[in-house]
């Protein structure tokens, strides 16, 4: 091969080898922002469970006991006959 | 065209490969640094914390949400709510589902107003422009 051919084939690997690193770069960067991103709007899981199992014992429409008379809802107090499938379904309602 | 030409169209051209690379990454990062799209995220899934708690509350309740929203646009269903700066794309917008007991709903919308109240009336969640004197 002579220097000419052997000077291109040269600079297309570097090239090529410098573009794959750029490509490389670039979407570590973009990566790094996302997860960034990420770690600025996590809730954790146990947190968003905590507050929807609130309504189970503290709304008289799920479980809670509420004074048929006075209307007085007695929080942390469950009713049996309440506490069943399908009040839970009622209490917590998806299209599923 | 002789080496000396071509090496030197080969360095303008690979310094504009450079400066686009820097251009590309310097503009994702002001993006996200702006922050827009971190707020909206963070104040849907606020409200729907804030609707499971209202849920969990006995009786009526009004809650004000703490931050200044005069940015955006909010819309809230018995579905979820949509939270987006005008003009947005639909890329752009952030949407969160909650899940109401039944004979629940959720309904109401603000548009650009800086306090927002989330009011429980009965078995209805209402989204809507704080009263200047409510929490006085």
């Amino acid at each position: 091969m002579n220097k000419k051919a052997q000077f291109s084939l040269r600079k297309s690997i570097s090239w090529t080898i410098l573009g794959v690193i750029v490509t490389i770069v670039v979407l570590f960067f973009a990566f790094t922002i996302a997860g960034y991103k990420n770690q600025l709007t996590y809730i954790p899981a146990e947190v968003k469970a905590e507050f929807i199992a609130e309504r189970f014992v503290n709304n008289p429409d799920c479980f809670t006991y509420q004074d048929p008379l006075t209307e007085r809802t007695y929080p942390g107090i469950i009713v049996l006959d309440n506490f069943n499938e399908e009040r839970l379904f009622s209490c917590y309602h998806t299209e599923q | 065209m002789n080496k000396e030409a071509a090496s030197v169209l080969m360095m303008v051209f690979e310094v504009l490969v450079v400066v686009f690379v820097v251009f590309m990454v310097i503009s994702t990062a002001k993006s996200y640094a702006e922050s827009d799209t971190v707020i909206k995220i963070n104040a849907a899934n606020d409200f729907v914390m804030m609707i499971d708690v209202l849920i969990a509350t006995p009786g009526d309740a009004v809650v004000e949400y703490p931050y200044n929203l005069s940015k955006f646009i909010i819309l809230i269903d018995s579905g979820g709510i949509l939270i987006e700066k005008p003009g947005d794309s639909e890329m752009k917008r952030v949407i969160r589902s909650f899940h109401l007991p039944e004979s629940y709903s959720a309904f109401g919308g603000v548009r650009e107003i800086e306090n927002v109240c989330l009011e429980k009336t009965k078995k209805d969640i209402i989204l809507r422009e704080c009263d200047t004197e409510e929490f006085v």
